[in-house]
């Protein structure tokens, strides 16, 4: 049972792997920790300072006593190997007394920020606080908003390096068992060296080959647990401020989370608004580029004086004009999310340089393609999740392509190309586009048009068995 | 096959109109009432004896769909050359059509009839508002002079009624559901609406002079200087229609070889074979 | 399997053939037609480029001969080397020397061309050349819509009314202009069984009476010296029947110098009109009037 000699074999002696040999009287006691992770603090006040009093006292039964007195809240007793160096790496500190007995005492540090507000779903009204990548304080997040006994959690140690601990959170009698165990199985499949992020698990969660994404991440509490509400699946990862909600559909890309603090009519207009965002940041470049190619006839003759006038300094047809600024849009947007602050305003002033006049007085795009591909962009980036921001670059492309060679032909096989890819997607077995393609009227009184609260009477059918909502 | 029954029902309303709209040239008022009265008295027959249970009403839908097929995908590659791309080969855009159908009519029953009802909501609203957008162009002189004569009555009827049928077919049997009069009824008060706007606008010497008369009276809009120009947006409607019909056809296909056949290898054969099958026979006639 | 896939897609690139690009477009804005000394001449105005200052493109004027209409299209794209471009046509002018056959010809062209949108108005002119050149197609279509608004002289047809008319063999009517300093409106031309019959200013008035198409006018009738009677007419229907005309019309006497009575202005304006309309018809015409405005009861 020497287990600090097979410890210090199996790490090579690391730095930080603290052995303390305390002798009371008889007895013998081995303090094993790691520094880096536990906080010396704890140790020294509730542990070291509690078996100084020991000196003092005469104690028959050194662990039980020690099992009974020590003010920590958590004190388990270990029994073998693999979960004494699991008990270590998570930040406990063990006791090995008199090469007996082995306890495992929690003394964890705090290496993670404080609760701070959201980074990207930021909201006007509302609550404001985001979660973290501490799993404790994410849970306590979300237990404050939820404070019933039948929200139940399934934790996993996933990562055959990092065990990380992924937990699963549902609330009984709300959602519906059949998603829970399918979820189970996927989760209990996963062999991989180590998840680092909650995205890891997004691979084996989903596996459909849609561009739009399946699963939402989000970092505000209040979004999960409406979400919990809902019937669906939480899924919060340590060291991962992310969690996931399983499953989602097209229509939540389109809700933020400040949808339900505001009045119903402005809520449809901002809605109706993001509808129409989205279908500007797809369609635009693609129709300019069929007006400008294969049909000038649904232009009134100005316009079509207009763009002959500005294409005739330009050497590129449409469609390379139209992926140079794509690109290069694309490569300011990149390097604007990594440069530091500090260099961060004389870039940008070159990139709107660049890409506004002098390549317009350069002659090598036209001023009306600039202003067709900004537009295309910033609506692009209405949406609240990344992935679905990233993934409509992907329509635009296609769109763009189809455009160029057969006009507005092209765009009708763009859509019906596009609807085939979104109907296809099934989201944890359920239709992605709920209430509009396996159509329930009722359930789209919160889809695009919101109507007054009234409609919240009643759960989405497909997602749990417990329909009324509550009555008002 | 469990689908949602509004679904079917809402399918059944596009695939007729679609057969009204490419048969637009050979119905007259009367030809229209009558061929519509003929599909309904067929098609309760066949609910009352279950005709699509006989193998033989399968296999007759299944050559009737090849010959739909390469009759039609000719006549749409041809609407969009004339309309949407002038300077196009024919062969190219029937090649095209075909491909995307062989792509779609693979994926599987529920996803073309989600992809059909996604695009009926724009589809409806771009109808209705098509509507309004020719009301005030009605000339009160073609009112009055609407032409009853048909070159041969029974003839066009029956074609008109042999198309309703065949969109009943498509649908209702496969799936098990029910046939609703209230449907029947609605599309063809939506068509005979149509078609008397057409005529009204237009007139009807002048609609049997063009080809597409459905998309000549919107290029007669022209409201506050702005809204001009629009016939794009009505002949994309009139594609998409166009399209949902002969993508259930091909479905139609697909459907009677998985009953038959079992492995996936020799259907996808078999389908490869039928549809370079029917591109090469509709390029020729 | 997506080997062969992506072989397939390379067909598709065999669309960057068709691809147009905007500046070799040649946007014709108007045609004229006339038929010289058996030899057929088309002139074409092409739009070049907008005058940034007004919002009126500037045209230029191309001349070209040929058989007929398509003959005559394919000579311009051989002269100017740029794609004919009809979806932009406004204006159609025509001549005396149009006859049916002709008619035919550029009918068949227009139903058969599905680019064209045949709501472009049509006129009947001598000079074509000098009114091409002179004037554009916003001049001449405002000085004919705010003619048929304001004197009800002449009628807007477009291409559909005469494919329309020529098909059913009905008189179809053109507006006729000419052009001394300004353009002017010359009165109405009637297209029947090859003929053109010409109808003067004067005249245009009453035959706009019998085919429903007043919208408002003036009437000025001279009293007594430097006295004046200055009727406006806001609107007017024509039932017509077997036997007989019914018109309605609607009164508003702005100024009455000789203090007439409601029934002497309504006795002096159905005479004015039967007395001019009696040179159309033969049948009989029954004129009610409804007078507003500046007058005595009686």
């Amino acid at each position: 049972m020497n287990y600090t000699e097979k410890l210090k074999q199996e790490t090579n002696s690391a730095d930080d792997f603290i052995y303390k040999d305390i002798y009371l009287g008889k007895n013998h006691l081995e303090l094993i920790t790691i520094e880096t992770i536990a906080s010396s603090n704890d140790i020294n006040n509730f542990i070291l300072k509690r078996i100084s009093f020991l000196d003092k006292l005469s104690v028959f039964d050194l662990t039980s006593y020690l099992y009974n007195y020590l003010p920590a809240s958590s004190i388990s007793i270990v029994n073998d190997y693999d979960t004494l160096k699991e008990k270590l790496l998570n930040g406990f500190t063990i006791l090995i007394i008199n090469n007996q007995n082995i306890m495992a005492i929690e003394t964890r540090r705090d290496l993670t920020r404080g609760v701070s507000e959201a980074d990207y779903e930021k909201t006007i009204v509302g609550p404001k606080d985001a979660f973290i990548e501490h799993y404790n304080t994410n849970l306590g997040l979300i237990r404050r908003r939820i404070k019933d006994v039948s929200l139940h959690i399934k934790p996993y140690y996933l990562g055959k390096y990092t065990k990380t601990k992924v937990g699963l959170i549902y609330i009984e009698g709300i959602c519906q068992e059949k998603l829970v165990k399918e979820i189970d199985l996927k989760l209990k499949k996963i062999n991989i060296d180590g998840i680092l992020d909650s995205n890891y698990l997004k691979k084996y969660l989903n596996k459909s080959k849609s561009l739009f994404p399946t699963l939402k991440g989000t970092e505000r509490p209040d979004l999960a647990a409406s979400a919990l509400l809902e019937g669906k699946v939480l899924i919060i990862t340590d060291n991962s401020p992310e969690v996931l909600i399983l499953p989602t559909f097209f229509i939540d890309f389109f809700h933020a989370s400040d949808d339900y603090y505001q009045k119903p009519l402005n809520i449809t207009f901002i809605r109706i608004i993001r509808l129409i965002a989205f279908l500007i940041a797809i369609f635009l470049p693609a129709i300019y580029i069929t007006l400008t190619t294969h049909n000038p006839d649904s232009m009134p003759i100005n316009l079509l004086l207009s763009f002959q006038s500005q294409r005739v300094s330009v050497p590129f047809p449409a469609f390379i004009e139209a992926i140079l600024m794509i690109i290069s849009f694309e490569i300011l947007r990149e390097s604007d999310i990594r440069i530091p602050s500090s260099m961060g305003t004389a870039i940008s002033i070159l990139g709107g340089l660049v890409l506004g006049d002098a390549a317009v007085n350069a002659g090598i795009v036209s001023p009306i393609m600039i202003i067709v591909v900004a537009i295309s962009a910033i609506s692009g980036m209405l949406m609240q999740s990344i992935e679905a921001v990233n993934s409509i670059r992907w329509y635009r492309f296609l769109l763009i392509i189809l455009a160029s060679l057969l006009g507005y032909y092209g765009i009708f096989l763009g859509i019906i190309l596009i609807l085939t890819n979104l109907a296809d997607t099934k989201s944890q077995t359920k239709d992605y586009l709920y209430p509009f393609a396996p159509i329930d009227l009722k359930e789209q009184k919160d889809g695009f048009i919101k109507t007054s609260n009234k409609g919240l009477k009643f759960r989405n059918p497909i997602l749990s068995h417990n329909k009324i909502r509550g009555k008002s | 096959m469990k689908t949602n029954k509004i679904e079917n029902r809402i399918t059944y309303i596009i695939l007729t109109f679609a057969c009204f709209l490419f048969n637009f040239k050979n119905i007259t008022f009367l030809s229209f009432l009558f061929g519509s009265l003929l599909a309904l008295l067929f098609i309760f027959i066949a609910e009352k004896t279950n005709l699509y249970h006989f193998k033989l009403t399968k296999f007759l839908m299944f050559l009737l769909a090849i010959f739909f097929l390469i009759f039609y995908t000719n006549k749409l590659s041809y609407f969009i050359t004339d309309n949407i791309l002038r300077e196009y080969s024919t062969i190219l855009i029937s090649f095209t059509i075909l491909l995307t159908i062989f792509i779609l009519g693979k994926k599987g029953y529920h996803t073309i009839i989600k992809v059909i009802l996604l695009a009926s909501y724009f589809l409806f609203f771009f109808s209705l508002l098509g509507v309004f957008l020719t009301l005030p162009y009605i000339n009160i002189e073609n009112i009055t002079n609407i032409s009853l004569k048909s070159n041969n009555l029974f003839l066009e009827s029956l074609n008109y009624a042999f198309l309703l049928i065949y969109s009943y077919f498509l649908i209702y049997p496969i799936t098990k559901t029910k046939f609703h009069i209230k449907d029947f009824f609605l599309s063809i008060f939506y068509q005979l609406f149509t078609f008397l706007l057409v005529i009204f606008v237009l007139g009807s010497n002048l609609t049997k002079l063009y080809q597409y008369p459905y998309i000549v009276i919107f290029k007669k809009v022209n409201l506050i200087g702005f809204i001009q120009r629009i016939e794009i947006i009505f002949s994309m409607n009139y594609l998409f229609f166009f399209f949902f019909l002969l993508l259930l056809s091909f479905y139609q296909i697909l459907y009677f070889l998985k009953k038959y056949i079992k492995k996936d290898k020799k259907i996808n054969f078999f389908l490869i074979l039928i549809t370079i099958f029917i591109f090469f026979l509709s390029t020729i006639l | 399997m997506k080997k062969i896939f992506l072989i397939l897609i390379l067909f598709l690139f065999t669309g960057c053939s068709s691809y147009i690009e905007l500046n070799d477009l040649a946007i014709i804005n108007a045609i004229g037609i006339e038929k010289v000394n058996n030899t057929y001449k088309m002139y074409a105005s092409i739009i070049m480029e907008t005058d940034k200052e007004t919002t009126t493109p500037k045209t230029t004027i191309y001349e070209v001969t040929g058989v007929n209409l398509n003959d005559m299209l394919n000579q311009l794209t051989l002269t100017l080397n740029k794609k004919i471009y009809l979806s932009h046509l406004d204006l159609f002018l025509l001549n005396d020397t149009i006859k049916t056959q002709e008619f035919t010809e550029i009918i068949n062209f227009f139903l058969n061309n599905n680019e064209t949108r045949e709501d472009f108005l049509v006129i009947c002119s001598k000079n074509i050349k000098e009114l091409l050149e002179k004037t554009n197609y916003g001049e001449i279509n405002d000085l004919v819509e705010i003619n048929r608004q304001e004197a009800s002289q002449a009628i807007y047809t477009t291409m559909y009314d005469v494919i329309n008319k020529f098909t059913l063999q009905e008189p179809i009517y053109f507006t006729n202009l000419e052009i001394t300093e300004h353009v002017k409106i010359k009165g109405l031309k009637v297209f029947l069984n090859n003929n053109y019959q010409e109808i003067l200013e004067n005249d245009s008035l009453f035959l706009n009476y019998l085919l429903n198409n007043i919208n408002t006018y003036k009437y000025n009738y001279s009293c007594q010296d430097n006295k004046f009677l200055y009727l406006n007419i806001l609107a007017s229907t024509t039932n017509e029947n077997e036997k007989e005309f019914f018109i309605a019309n609607e009164l508003k006497v702005i100024t009455n110098d000789c203090n007439l009575k409601k029934d002497e202005i309504n006795d002096i304006f159905t005479n004015y009109l039967k007395t001019n309309l009696e040179k159309f018809t033969e049948k009989k015409l029954t004129i009610k009037n409804t007078i507003r405005g500046l007058y005595e009861n009686k």
